[in-house]
């Protein structure tokens, strides 16, 4: 009887997969030009937040052309790429079994290994949430777009204004063991050096790092006039605080990730520090809250603005083609300069993009005072 | 000089939190013969279970610790009844039970992550105060976490070797047959054990998340901290997990003085690599003749 049964089981479960399986086969895309197929290889896990409000993004904008073109028919294809190179390539290969058309990348972590496979089949691809530059060598031809800010370019033009308006002869520099995080770190002892400063120390750290006081410790103990902190998540939370708590006296100066709800709410004081982000018109930026919300119900965050310039610029590409990946790629190669909600993006021959930024010093309460506009 | 002193102390202090979590991961794995993974559950939940009283029901910290730490035991009873003991009435082979283990680990951290989220949340929203002596420095929430585990640490040892329950928990680990035999209550003596491991493991979870923030995915990395800390000193020895823990610490604090600080999980694995090879029952680790393998 007991053999029975689970012989029963074991059927039903074989009939259900197998079942799924002959009815994914039977609805598969087969290349109808009328549906175009995107695919986006997102996060979820650790970065759930951020990859959600990257999707999230992309749909709003989706939504919103499908009503202005509809002669144009797009189906998303959304894959968990987890923020992880090994994973990408997993969610990369899942997404070609739905004939895609064009893709769109989430993330630095992911972009490396997912590169040469966009090369190889030829594939225009939108690059978000992606500050590195490092992309640039996988994308000879061009298949790859990138649609954020330059975390090098941005971060030396950080470090030139500090070292011009403050009384600064050396700093130190703290890296998360990420690309983004050590490309902007570079680029900013790059910048320091050329001005003459001496970079003392230049330490990296890890997301799992459970106690960052050594770290922290180590790069105090030669008292440089600044620190500057490039990176995300906990363990980089955990050394602005440590930095605040030793009562240092010099700069600390942060990358992009400051005004990230995840980091405002982590930190324990919020004045003094000195960062640079994104100069969004706030106009368009109150406009795609108001619709965000209305949509989804909760206020996006920038990560939400990402997906949706990313996804806003692919659909110009489409809009324009001859909806060919082919077609769709030589239109988006035609964009030197975009107008997005995150500002006006300029795009060089390459496909590194990058967007205007200022710089702030925060306050206690949390909001900040602008002390330079680069446009 | 002064760098290294301070990176010293930072080790030694991490040292008793870290003590506190090997006797967590010793218990179960010597007296219950499993490896423990579960324990990085035990570990994230007691934070997140700190989080949800203070924030969804505004209790103080004083009073959200003692029933926090509570809640923390009932968990590990849980854990006990509803996993372990029946994969041990069934027989089943330490490899079955540790993927259980890892099964209870995966669903919490998960749980958790689908009701507070992924972001980093945190409990202290004040930067700790400063204790200044000659140069070193040391916060008040590292002092606290140092005595406070230090005396649960030392005064667990004492009870170890002083008191009857507590020497039968200890005893258990070398004849575990011998248990029922003597006319011992398994079950209870089963139940105990976890309890107990599951206090050695709240209390440095509800320092540390206090001190550092809470996310859902960092169970393991304490985890695996501990049991290297565990396998390093000895298993046969209480105080060896505590020489362990602090060996473990401090290394970790000092491989930062020299080398970059994304080393530290490196150093810690070969160091415990290097010492199995020549001595693979731990630093104290007592060599047993093959009959009481």
């Amino acid at each position: 009887m007991k053999k029975l049964i689970w012989g029963l089981v074991i059927a039903a479960v074989v009939a259900v997969f197998g079942g799924r399986a002959w009815w994914l086969y039977q609805h598969r895309d087969n290349n109808q030009k009328d549906t175009l197929n995107i695919g986006i290889v997102t996060f979820r896990g650790a970065f759930a937040k951020m990859g959600q409000d990257v999707d999230n993004g992309i749909i709003l904008a989706n939504e919103q052309f499908s009503k202005s073109h509809p002669d144009v028919r797009i189906k998303l294809h959304f894959e968990d790429g987890k923020g992880v190179a090994k994973d990408a390539v997993s969610a990369f290969n899942k997404l070609m079994m739905h004939d895609i058309d064009a893709l769109i990348v989430t993330g630095d972590n992911m972009v490396p290994v997912v590169a040469p496979l966009i090369a190889q089949h030829k594939l225009p691809a939108i690059l978000t949430i992606v500050g590195s530059d490092d992309f640039v060598k996988h994308n000879s031809p061009r298949y790859m777009h990138k649609n954020n800010f330059s975390i090098g370019k941005s971060a030396g033009q950080f470090a030139d204004w500090v070292i011009k308006n403050n009384n600064i002869k050396t700093v130190s520099v703290l890296a998360q063991h990420t690309v983004y995080a050590l490309e902007g770190v570079k680029a900013f002892s790059d910048a320091a050096k050329e001005n003459g400063i001496s970079v003392l120390k230049e330490e990296k750290f890890r997301e799992t790092d459970t106690d960052v006081r050594p770290v922290v410790e180590k790069v105090l103990a030669d008292s440089p006039d600044a620190i500057f902190v490039c990176g995300y998540g906990k363990a980089y939370i955990n050394i602005l605080n440590r930095l605040k708590e030793s009562h240092y006296k010099g700069l600390i100066l942060v990358d992009k990730g400051m005004l990230n709800p995840e980091t405002m709410d982590g930190l324990k004081e919020k004045s003094g520090f000195v960062f640079f982000d994104v100069l969004a018109p706030q106009d368009k930026i109150k406009a795609f809250n108001e619709i965000f919300e209305k949509r989804f119900k909760e206020v996006p965050s920038s990560y939400a603005q990402d997906g949706y310039a990313s996804m806003a610029m692919l659909l110009e590409g489409i809009a324009k083609s001859d909806k060919t990946p082919e077609g769709i790629n030589n239109e988006l190669k035609k964009i030197t300069t975009i107008d997005t909600v995150r500002g006006r993006m300029d795009i060089d021959s390459n496909g590194v993009s990058s967007l205007p930024i200022f710089i702030g010093k925060l306050k206690t309460d949390g909001t900040y005072d602008i002390l330079y506009v680069k446009e | 000089m002064t760098l290294l002193l301070q990176l010293f102390i930072n080790g030694l202090v991490q040292g008793m939190p870290l003590a506190c979590l090997a006797v967590g991961f010793g218990l179960v794995y010597r007296s219950l013969r499993i490896f423990h993974l579960a324990m990085g559950a035990q570990f994230i939940l007691t934070g997140y279970i700190l989080y949800a009283l203070m924030n969804w029901f505004n209790m103080g910290l004083m009073t959200a610790i003692p029933l926090t730490i509570v809640l923390a035991v009932a968990f590990g009873a849980l854990i006990e009844k509803g996993v372990y003991l029946p994969f041990f009435n069934k027989k089943s082979s330490a490899g079955v039970t540790m993927i259980a283990s890892l099964g209870v680990m995966i669903i919490v951290e998960n749980v958790i992550a689908l009701i507070f989220g992924n972001n980093v949340k945190s409990i202290s929203t004040d930067l700790e105060p400063i204790y200044l002596w000659h140069g070193l420095k040391i916060t008040r929430i590292q002092l606290i976490q140092m005595l406070v585990c230090g005396a649960c640490f030392v005064g667990l040892g004492v009870l170890v070797q002083k008191n009857k329950w507590f020497k039968v928990i200890w005893a258990m680990g070398d004849q575990p047959k011998l248990v029922p035999v003597m006319g011992l209550p398994l079950t209870k003596i089963r139940l105990a054990i976890m309890c107990l491991s599951a206090f050695m493991v709240a209390v440095p979870s509800v320092l540390i998340g206090y001190d550092v923030g809470l996310e859902p995915h960092t169970g393991m990395n304490y985890l695996l901290t501990a049991s290297v800390a565990v396998f390093f000193g000895g298993l046969d020895k209480y105080w060896a997990w505590g020489f362990g823990a602090i060996c473990v610490a401090i290394m970790q604090s000092i491989v930062v003085w020299q080398f970059s600080g994304e080393w530290i999980s490196l150093v810690t694995f070969a160091t415990l690599v290097f010492v199995l090879l020549f001595k693979p029952n731990g630093i104290f680790g007592v060599r047993k003749r093959m009959e009481e393998e």
